[in-house]
């Protein structure tokens, strides 16, 4: 029988110190700052970023899987549907931004410079605003949708439910992407005015979706470790190691087509981009494609790899910490500039809003079956296991 | 060594395939090979059958594709034919990527493919015996060792369809 899911006081103690020394990091890190305003603004930038593509990444998985009618995934399910009611208060840690805007973004004071002067059509203080709450606003209310057809499910047993889930997925997939696409834009690559990638919020949403799969990977594994999760098998976590296999490749293969156009081409007004980063931030910008390309790639390529939990876990946290340096490598150079390095703001607001996002998940799991017993695909999930002749 | 007696009979369903399986497993009967129209899930755990070694060949194949394909572009393009276009060095590593890719990717697919070929003992020109037409259509095929007495009685107690010998 499964043990319900409790948010025990010891969980509640240890991440409360976490956000609470994250705090005091971060206020140690505005003392002791010496990069100006811009580097504290765009680093809050770059932690709501990274929480709102964990949650993305998760977001993603529902729909494609929903969409899919595939049936592996429904026994871990309610990992990325818990992870995915994070986004309400993403935006709230997105908003914090906004005073800082100027700070950040150099397209708010477009005056004497010909290029910014021509896009204010589009980019302008107040339709960027407008825009930052439509996309939360949107997300937010498609993930209550799919949240509250989650919960029906868990007391209702009528296939319905299962069927509506399949057609809001098929909406909010072409929904979610698009606006998903035009977001990554909006708040990274316009830190960069004068520079454009049409392939940038793919590689953004492709890293997302890297980001979403390690974060369950993390969580259904430390949630197993407390004895929650039990029916997930070893199936389940070589499925998800595969995941994060292709992915990471798929991350690598854009990282390497967005390069490799600009390098050959040579124009200045796109090669400027990654010049800027190979004359400033070199280490980091080759850590960053190694350990999110390169470590899964040689890490995870045989079965036994992707069936160890240890070795899931610990690459799963390289990869995101791999991520982590790739958002900070596309964010930083254009709003703090070529001196910015990663300082105690960085890590504290990180702590933050990472336990922020391990207590909304947590709370949300509280609510729901770790089981979907209604779920038309939950004896197929549980299957495999019984084939192997186990339970015989 | 290869048994003399050889009984062979089918099912139509993987499910009465898996059980049957099972029953002569307990029953300790050999069970010498099992043909399906399509791959049955579970089956190689049931049979004990080793982890093909196919994914290392690919992976050497691989490992061989890409020392040939960055080679052969930093030899042609150094030494060979030493032409400097769009400005860039001579050895320019960005531009070997995408011919590295894909000769690492047909050095696997090669491998894969010849390697599987010689594992199983197909491909252009083998012979191989067809115990039953039907095992490409709907039929799932067992052939068992018949050599010990109580063997037919077990198969037929699995209601194996048309059991015979294999002459």
């Amino acid at each position: 029988m499964e043990k319900s899911f409790e948010i025990k006081k010891s969980l509640l103690i240890t991440l409360a110190t976490i956000a609470i020394i994250g705090i005091l990091i971060a206020f140690l890190g505005v003392l002791t700052n010496n990069q100006g305003a811009s580097s504290l603004w765009s680093s809050v930038l770059l932690n709501a970023y990274f929480v709102t593509a964990i949650a993305a990444g998760c977001a993603f998985f529902v729909l494609v899987h929903n969409l899919a009618d595939s049936g592996w995934h429904t026994a871990l399910i309610r990992i990325p549907e818990s992870i995915a009611t994070f986004f309400p208060v993403a935006g709230l840690l997105m908003l914090l931004i906004l005073p800082g805007l100027g700070e950040i973004y150099h397209w708010t004071h477009p005056q004497g410079d010909a290029l910014l002067e021509a896009k204010t059509p589009f980019l302008n203080t107040p339709f960027f605003i407008i825009r930052l709450i439509i996309y939360y606003l949107l997300w937010s209310l498609m993930f209550l949708k799919i949240w509250q057809q989650t919960k029906k499910m868990d007391t209702d047993n009528s296939p319905v439910i299962y069927k509506n889930l399949k057609r809001l997925s098929g909406v909010f997939i072409v929904l979610f992407v698009s606006t998903f696409y035009f977001a990554s834009i909006d708040w990274i690559m316009t830190i960069d005015p004068h520079w454009y990638s049409s392939l940038f919020g793919f590689f953004l949403l492709s890293g997302a979706v890297v980001m979403g799969v390690s974060a369950i990977i993390i969580i259904l594994i430390t949630a197993q470790y407390f004895g929650y999760f039990q029916h997930v098998k070893t199936n389940h976590l070589h499925d998800l190691g595969k995941y994060l296999f292709g992915f990471s490749i798929f991350w690598g293969y854009l990282w390497g087509s967005q390069y490799l156009l600009i390098w050959y081409s040579n124009i200045p007004e796109e090669s400027v981009y990654y010049v800027e980063r190979l004359t400033h931030f070199p280490e980091l910008l080759r850590l960053s494609v190694v350990l999110s390309f390169i470590v899964p790639l040689m890490g995870l390529m045989t079965a036994g790899s992707k069936k160890n939990k240890t070795w899931l876990l610990i690459m799963a946290i390289v990869v995101l910490v791999g991520q982590w340096i790739n958002l900070y490598v596309a964010v930083k150079p254009g709003s703090t500039g070529e001196n910015a390095s990663i300082n105690l703001f960085d890590i504290g607001t990180l702590m933050l809003f990472v336990s922020l996002l391990v207590y909304v998940t947590f709370r949300s799991l509280t609510k729901i079956k770790q089981v979907p017993i209604n779920h038309p695909f939950m004896h197929e999930a549980l299957m495999d296991d019984e084939l192997d002749g186990d339970h015989h | 060594m290869k048994p003399q007696n050889i009984l062979s009979g089918y099912f139509t369903s993987e499910e009465q395939l898996i059980s049957a399986l099972k029953h002569l497993q307990k029953e300790k009967i050999t069970i010498i090979d099992v043909f399906t129209p399509y791959p049955v899930h579970g089956l190689e755990k049931l049979l004990k059958i080793k982890p093909e070694t196919l994914s290392y060949i690919a992976f050497g194949g691989g490992i061989l594709g890409f020392i040939v394909g960055i080679g052969m572009q930093i030899v042609i393009s150094t030494h060979l034919a030493p032409v400097v276009f769009g400005g860039k060095p001579l050895m320019a590593i960005p531009s070997f990527m995408p011919i590295t890719t894909m000769l690492t990717l047909l050095f696997a697919v090669f491998a894969v493919v010849f390697g599987f070929f010689i594992q199983t003992g197909t491909g252009a020109g083998a012979v191989n015996r067809i115990y039953d037409p039907g095992t490409t259509n709907d039929r799932f095929l067992i052939l068992i060792d018949a050599n010990s007495s109580e063997a037919k009685l077990v198969f037929t107690k699995t209601n194996a369809i048309d059991i015979k010998l294999v002459d």
